[in-house]
C-alpha cells in the first residue's frame, strides 16, 4: 500500500526543513487534516494547511493586512498568475494543468491556496513551495513594500 | 576653482594616451616628487593671500634614500627597527597612518615601504583596507595609543568583516607607567578589539619582537584573512639588540611560515564532479577568496569549460566580470533556477534565504579552512582547499560540456536587468528635470558612460563604491572588468563615512601599481559617495592633493542623511536633515583640491570630463559636489529609496 497523501505531503515539507530553509517544523491535527507550521523567511512564522479530502495545501494568511481589491491585491494576484506564463522557464513554471492555484482575500488576509493533484502531490508541494519563495523574494521585493517588509516580515527598519 | 559650465568643452587630454603616459611616472609616494599645477592653481586663485602648497620638507622627504636595518654595527637594531625590518621582509605593501607609534611608523616608512601620513586614523585605516581590497596584499595602518587607537575602531571592524589582511599598530605606552595613569593616552587595546580582529597580541618582552611579527604575518599570510592587532609598549619598541642571538625565535620567513595551502582530497573533486555532471543550471559564487588567493584564471577556465555559470560576491569585484556569457552579476532573474551552487572562498556565508536561490538548490562548499564549512547553509558537499587549488583541480576534473539552455537563460536575466535599468534612468531623467537636481539613477548611468563606454579603456579605472541611499542606483550601474577593479567600500559592515579612505587606498594602489593595478598604474580612481559619508573622511582630500593622486569622488548630495526615510513623525524629522545645499565642493577646494558643483545630467558630465582632465595632467583631486534631492527616497518618485535588489551579483553589499 503506498503512501496516504498526508504522508507524502508531510515528507515533501519536511525535506526543505532537513535541507534548512524551514526551522522549527512542527505540525498539529487541523479540521479532519493537519497543520504544518514552520519559521522561514526573515524568521516569519508560516502556517500550512493541508486537507487530505479536496488535496487542497493552503499556506494560511500569507500576506497579512492587504485591503481586497487593493493595488497591492491586485498586484498579487497578477504576479501569481505570472508564474504560470510561457515566458516563465519551464522549471520554474507553475504548470497549471498541474497544480491549481487560487487567492483567498479574507478580512484582508491573503491565503494563497494550491490544489493538488492526486498523482502528483510532490509537484504539488514542490511548486507551492518554490511559488511562496518567489512570492518572498521577488514579489515583497518590489521597492513599494519596503515599510510592508519592516511591517509585517520582520525586515529591519536599520537596513530598508 | 569651482566651475559651473554647460559640458560643451572638450577635453584638453587625449584619454587614449594616459596609460602610455602614465606608466612613466614611476611608482610609489617616493617617485611623487615634483610639485604639480595644483598648487600654481591655488596660488593665482587667491593672489594676496597665502597660497596652498606642499612644504619643501614634504616633497624632500619623499626623495630621501631609504634605510637599510641590519645588525653589525655598535648600535644595533632597537624592537621598532626590527618589527620594521620584519615588515619590509614580508613585503608589507603600505602603510597608512596618522603620527603617533613614532618609532615604528618612522622605521617602515624610512625603509621605503610606501607610506602614507593623514588627517584623521579611522580614515587612514579605511584606506589600508580599500589598498588590500583591491590589491589583494598586506597593508598597515596605525595611530596614537589611545585617542588615534580607539578613532580606528569603525575601519577595524569593517576590515573585520571584509576579511581584509590589514596589520593594525598603535601605542609605544609604557609598561613602567601601568595603572599609574602617568603621562596620557593609556589604555588597554587589546580588549577593544575583541570579536573584530582575526588574530592580536600585547607583547611585552622585548626580545620577542621578531617573534610576534612571525606570529602577525604567519596569520595575514595564511588562510582566510583578516585583521591583525598588534601593539607594542616603549619597553619593547625601544629595547636595542647587539646581535640576532639576543632575539628569541629569530628566524627568516620560510622557517616560520609556509606557503603551503590545502588541496581539496581526491574523492570531494569526484563528488563535486558528480554533482556538477547532474546539474542542469550549476553556478560558481565566486567569493572574494578567490581575489585573495589569485585563483581567477582558473575559475574561467572551469567556468568556460563546463559552461558553469558564476556570480562574484564580497567586498570586491571583477575576478570574473561582469560581461563574460556565463557571469550572472547582471542576471538576478537567473539566480532562482540554479540547481546547484558552489561556494567558492566565500567567507561570510549568507543564512538559507538571504540569496536569491531557490530552497531546493544543492550546495557544494569550498574554503580553506574546516571549522567554517556548514554554517549558516547547510551543503551537500564541503570541501576544505584553497581557492585557487580547488578551482584548478576542478578545471582538470570537469568534461567539457555545453548548456544551450542555461546560457540563454542568463543572457535573458541579463536583459531584463539591464531593461530594468533603463526604466530607472528614465525615470531620473524625468525626477531630475523636475526637480532641477541630479537623480541617482543619472548619476550613475552617466558615470558609467564616461568610465565604460566613452574613450576610456573600460578596464582602466578603479572603483570604490560608497554611499547609501544613492549607491542602490549607482551599484546597478558601475561595472567589474579584471580583478580588483570595484571596491564595495561599506560592504557588510556598512560604515557610513570612510569612502574617501577607500578611494585614498585604491589611489595608493594605482599610484604604486601594486599587484593586478599593475597594468593601469598611474590611472585615475573614481569614487561615488553621499553627502553624509563625504563628512566623515573629507578631509583626506588633503592626504589626496599632498600625494597628487589622481583621484575623483562624486557627492549625491541630498541634504539629509539618507536614512530619513526612518524618520516617521514630522517632529522627529529635524535629526535626519542637514543644511540645503552644502558645498562639499568647496571644502575639497579650501584643501587644494578642485571642486566641481553640479546640479544638471549635463553639468556632470562635462564635471566628470574636466575632472578626469585635471586628474591625468595634474595628478589632481577632485570632488564633484552633485546636488540632488531627499525627496527622491520618498514614494512621490518611486521607485524612491529602494531600487529592486538581489543578492549576490551587483546590487549586492551584505556577504
Amino acid at each position: 500500500m503506498g503512501a496516504s497523501p498526508v504522508e507524502i505531503v508531510r515528507a515533501s515539507l519536511r525535506h526543505y526543513a532537513a535541507r534548512g530553509a524551514f526551522r522549527s517544523f512542527s505540525e498539529l491535527p487541523h479540521r479532519g487534516g493537519v497543520r504544518f507550521q514552520f519559521v522561514w523567511f526573515r524568521d516569519v512564522m508560516f502556517h500550512v494547511a493541508f486537507d487530505p479530502r479536496t488535496l487542497t495545501l493552503t499556506f494560511v494568511n500569507l500576506l497579512p493586512a492587504v485591503p481586497a481589491r487593493s493595488a497591492m491585491d491586485r498586484h498579487f494576484r497578477s504576479f501569481v498568475s505570472s508564474r504560470s506564463d510561457r515566458s516563465v522557464p519551464e522549471h520554474r513554471r507553475v504548470d497549471r494543468k498541474k497544480v491549481g492555484v487560487t487567492i483567498v482575500n479574507r478580512r484582508g488576509q491573503l491565503s494563497l491556496v494550491c490544489t493538488l493533484r492526486p498523482r502528483l502531490l510532490e509537484y504539488g508541494v514542490r511548486k507551492a513551495v518554490h511559488l511562496v519563495h518567489e512570492v518572498l523574494m521577488d514579489f515583497l521585493n518590489e521597492p513599494q513594500y519596503v515599510q510592508y517588509n519592516v511591517d509585517y516580515f520582520n525586515l529591519n527598519p536599520e537596513m530598508a | 576653482m569651482t566651475e559651473r559650465h554647460d559640458g560643451k568643452k572638450q577635453s584638453a587630454v587625449s584619454r587614449r594616451d594616459f596609460l602610455a603616459k602614465s606608466a612613466a611616472l614611476g611608482a610609489g609616494a617616493a617617485a611623487i616628487g615634483a610639485a604639480g599645477a595644483a598648487d600654481a592653481a591655488a596660488a593665482d586663485a587667491a593672489p594676496n593671500m597665502p597660497s596652498i602648497q606642499r612644504a619643501d620638507e614634504f616633497t624632500k622627504s619623499l626623495n630621501e634614500p631609504v634605510v637599510s636595518y641590519d645588525f653589525g654595527d655598535e648600535r644595533g637594531l632597537t624592537g621598532a627597527e626590527i618589527f620594521a625590518r620584519a615588515c619590509k621582509e614580508e613585503g608589507l605593501a603600505g602603510l597608512f597612518c596618522c603620527p603617533g607609534n613614532y618609532t615604528v611608523i618612522n622605521a617602515i616608512s624610512a625603509q621605503g615601504i610606501p607610506s602614507y601620513g593623514g588627517r584623521i586614523e579611522d580614515i587612514m585605516c579605511a584606506a589600508a583596507d580599500g589598498f588590500s581590497r583591491v590589491t589583494g596584499e598586506v597593508a598597515a595602518t596605525s595611530g596614537t595609543e589611545g585617542p588615534g587607537f580607539t578613532n580606528m575602531i569603525m575601519s577595524i571592524a569593517s576590515a573585520h568583516r571584509a576579511n581584509s589582511p590589514v596589520l593594525v599598530r598603535a601605542s609605544n605606552m609604557a609598561i613602567s607607567n601601568e595603572d599609574r595613569l602617568g603621562g596620557i593616552q593609556q589604555m588597554y587595546q587589546q580588549p577593544t578589539t575583541e570579536g573584530i580582529k582575526k588574530y592580536g597580541k600585547r607583547l611585552t618582552i622585548p626580545n620577542r619582537v621578531h617573534e610576534y611579527a612571525a606570529y602577525a604575518f604567519r596569520q595575514l599570510k595564511s588562510g582566510v584573512p583578516g585583521p591583525v592587532h598588534i601593539d607594542f609598549p616603549s619597553e619593547v619598541s625601544g629595547a636595542r639588540f647587539k646581535d640576532a642571538s639576543e632575539l628569541r625565535d629569530y628566524y627568516d620567513k620560510s622557517r616560520y611560515r609556509s606557503e603551503c595551502v590545502a588541496h581539496p582530497a581526491p574523492k570531494d573533486i569526484a563528488k563535486a564532479v558528480e554533482m556538477i555532471g547532474k546539474s542542469e543550471r550549476p553556478m560558481i559564487v565566486a567569493g572574494h577568496g578567490v581575489f585573495f588567493h589569485k585563483g581567477w584564471d582558473a575559475l574561467k577556465r572551469v567556468a568556460e569549460k563546463n559552461e558553469i555559470a558564476v556570480v562574484e560576491s564580497g567586498p570586491v569585484r571583477g575576478h570574473f566580470g561582469d560581461e563574460h556569457r556565463l557571469s550572472a552579476n547582471l542576471a538576478a532573474d537567473a539566480l532562482g533556477s540554479v540547481d546547484l551552487v558552489i561556494f567558492v572562498g566565500q567567507y561570510l556565508m549568507p543564512n538559507v534565504g538571504e540569496y536569491r536561490f531557490n530552497p531546493d538548490v544543492k550546495a557544494i562548499r569550498v574554503h580553506p579552512v574546516a571549522e567554517d564549512l556548514g554554517r549558516n547553509w547547510p551543503l551537500d558537499l564541503g570541501m576544505v582547499a584553497d581557492e585557487k587549488a580547488a578551482l584548478e583541480a576542478l578545471a582538470d576534473a570537469v568534461p567539457k560540456r555545453q548548456r544551450a539552455a542555461w546560457v540563454a537563460e542568463l543572457a535573458a536575466a541579463r536583459k531584463k536587468f539591464e531593461a530594468q535599468n533603463d526604466e530607472y534612468y528614465a525615470l531620473g531623467v524625468k525626477y531630475s528635470q523636475q526637480t532641477g537636481t541630479v537623480h541617482p539613477a543619472v548619476t550613475g548611468k552617466l558615470m558609467a558612460d564616461f568610465l565604460y563606454n566613452g574613450k576610456i579603456p573600460k578596464e582602466q579605472t578603479t572603483y570604490v563604491q560608497g554611499g547609501w541611499t544613492g549607491a542602490g542606483y549607482t551599484r546597478r550601474w558601475m561595472r567589474a572588468h579584471r580583478p580588483g577593479q570595484f571596491n564595495n567600500a561599506p560592504y557588510q559592515y556598512y560604515p557610513i563615512g570612510p569612502d574617501i579612505g577607500h578611494l585614498l587606498g585604491a589611489g595608493a594602489a594605482m599610484q604604486l601599481g601594486t599587484g593586478p593595478q599593475k597594468a593601469y598604474q598611474g590611472a585615475p580612481v573614481f569614487g561615488f559617495t553621499g553627502d553624509a559619508g563625504a563628512a566623515y573622511s573629507i578631509m583626506e582630500f588633503d592626504t589626496l592633493t599632498k600625494y597628487r593622486i589622481p583621484a575623483i569622488m562624486t557627492v549625491h548630495n541630498n541634504n539629509a542623511w539618507g536614512m530619513i526615510t526612518a524618520a516617521n513623525t514630522n517632529r522627529s524629522a529635524h535629526m535626519y536633515l542637514f543644511q540645503e545645499n552644502l558645498r562639499y565642493d568647496k571644502i575639497a577646494e579650501a584643501l587644494g583640491a578642485r571642486g566641481e558643483y553640479v546640479t544638471t545630467p549635463e553639468q556632470y558630465t562635462a564635471a566628470l570630463q574636466r575632472a578626469y582632465d585635471a586628474a591625468v595632467r595634474d595628478k589632481a583631486a577632485t570632488l564633484i559636489n552633485v546636488q540632488s534631492s531627499r525627496q527622491f527616497l520618498t514614494n512621490a518618485f518611486p521607485p524612491g529609496a529602494q531600487p529592486r535588489n538581489v543578492e549576490p551579483g551587483v546590487t549586492a553589499y551584505s556577504h
